[in-house]
């Protein structure tokens, strides 16, 4: 039990341990007889996020956009983009516009529509992942151990 | 410097964290090492001044293929195709008129997609126009790259960091569904002190 944070550093990610999917060259939208559709899409995605395929481990990894160069002009849209429901952190006061995603929001409302891009994050607690919260909620106070040792951001749960 | 498996790593004692064995049928638990995603976008142009010689491939990319560890060209009328843009869809017939550039044009999803197979039919082998808009543009992402990945926790050695908590353990996790949320409670002895701690997490995963 850690009751100074500040001697501790999580390192995360520092070396990698071995592939396990979505990079390879083929696209969710393509069925196996070539053409592409929507249904294809949302089908292949739901397959790839839930490891469906146990038998042939054969998973979709690429979607693309229309878009137009004004986008990277305008700023919008340049080193980050969204192509889920999660806004990016300069996007949460924007009026909950998906300003980054290629063509803009409106093209996110049509893809989001017909691929189901909602299904990569349902039931997730939007506002929270928005605030951090996972974050902010996970230090607690041990006030038997070390009672000057309270953390800046106590459990609101244990108050 | 004590520890399950003791090494010295410029200064620094090395403990390294065993796999955690489930049962036989699952395979064993490394608490260090996680799987994570990322995602990456490549944006596809046609060429922004006209090319000496041939047309052909002049708009496709060429991208990493972990799986099959070689670079695969991606071609522009795929990638269209792949955004659901072909000539004649039923996407392209219900969304033609809609905006692809956020106000900053009056492009509609429709316009877009007749400018692409412009540069489709050059990037064939067909000949150059002053009409092709070089303004189009094409975005491939991967979005759920996903790799297991190892991860450190460095710490300061000493009782001011912290304390190693012996049972009895009194742990009880639950998970909220409805949030993706783990809560856990656990109520240990601090074997130094041999005073009680308690604490109150919560962890959100993603899938």
């Amino acid at each position: 039990m850690v009751t100074k944070p500040q001697n501790v550093l999580v390192m995360r990610d520092v070396a990698c341990a071995g592939y396990v999917a979505g990079c390879n060259t083929r696209w969710f939208a393509q069925g196996e007889d070539g053409n592409c559709t929507a249904g294809n899409a949302a089908d292949a995605i739901q397959a790839r996020l839930s490891f469906a395929n146990d038998d042939t481990d054969r998973y979709a990894s690429m979607l693309a956009f229309p878009c137009m160069e004004g986008q990277f002009n305008s700023g919008q849209l340049d080193t980050v983009m969204s192509v889920t429901t999660r806004l990016l952190p300069w996007e949460v006061n924007q009026a909950g516009l998906h300003s980054s995603f290629p063509g803009g929001d409106d093209m996110y409302r049509v893809y989001n529509a017909e691929l189901q891009l909602s299904q990569v994050h349902y039931g997730e607690d939007m506002k929270a992942a928005e605030n951090q919260d996972f974050i902010s909620q996970a230090l607690a106070p041990f006030p038997n151990l070390q009672p000057d040792a309270q953390t800046d951001a106590p459990c609101s749960h244990c108050a | 410097m004590a520890g399950f498996e003791a090494r010295s790593f410029r200064g620094c004692g090395v403990m390294t964290s065993e796999p955690f064995e489930v049962s036989d049928d699952n395979e064993s638990l490394q608490m260090l090492t996680r799987s994570s995603q990322v995602g990456e976008f490549y944006v596809m142009a046609p060429p922004q001044v006209k090319p000496k010689g041939d047309s052909d491939h002049t708009c496709d990319i060429m991208i990493f293929d972990e799986e099959r560890d070689l670079h695969v060209r991606i071609g522009w009328r795929d990638a269209m195709n792949a955004a659901l843009c072909k000539q004649g869809s039923d996407f392209l017939s219900k969304y033609a008129t809609k905006p692809v550039n956020n106000g900053t044009s009056s492009v509609t999803l429709k316009s877009w997609a007749d400018k692409a197979e412009a540069w489709a039919k050059y990037n064939e082998g067909g000949e150059y126009a002053a009409t092709l808009d070089k303004d189009v543009r094409l975005i491939v992402a991967r979005p759920f790259i996903e790799h297991t990945m190892h991860n450190v926790i460095m710490a300061v050695a000493g009782r001011d960091t912290g304390a190693t908590l012996f049972g009895p353990a009194d742990m009880q996790l639950s998970a909220n569904t409805q949030v993706k949320t783990i809560e856990g409670y656990a109520n240990l002895l601090n074997a130094h002190t041999h005073t009680h701690a308690r604490t109150h997490t919560h962890t959100h995963t993603h899938p």
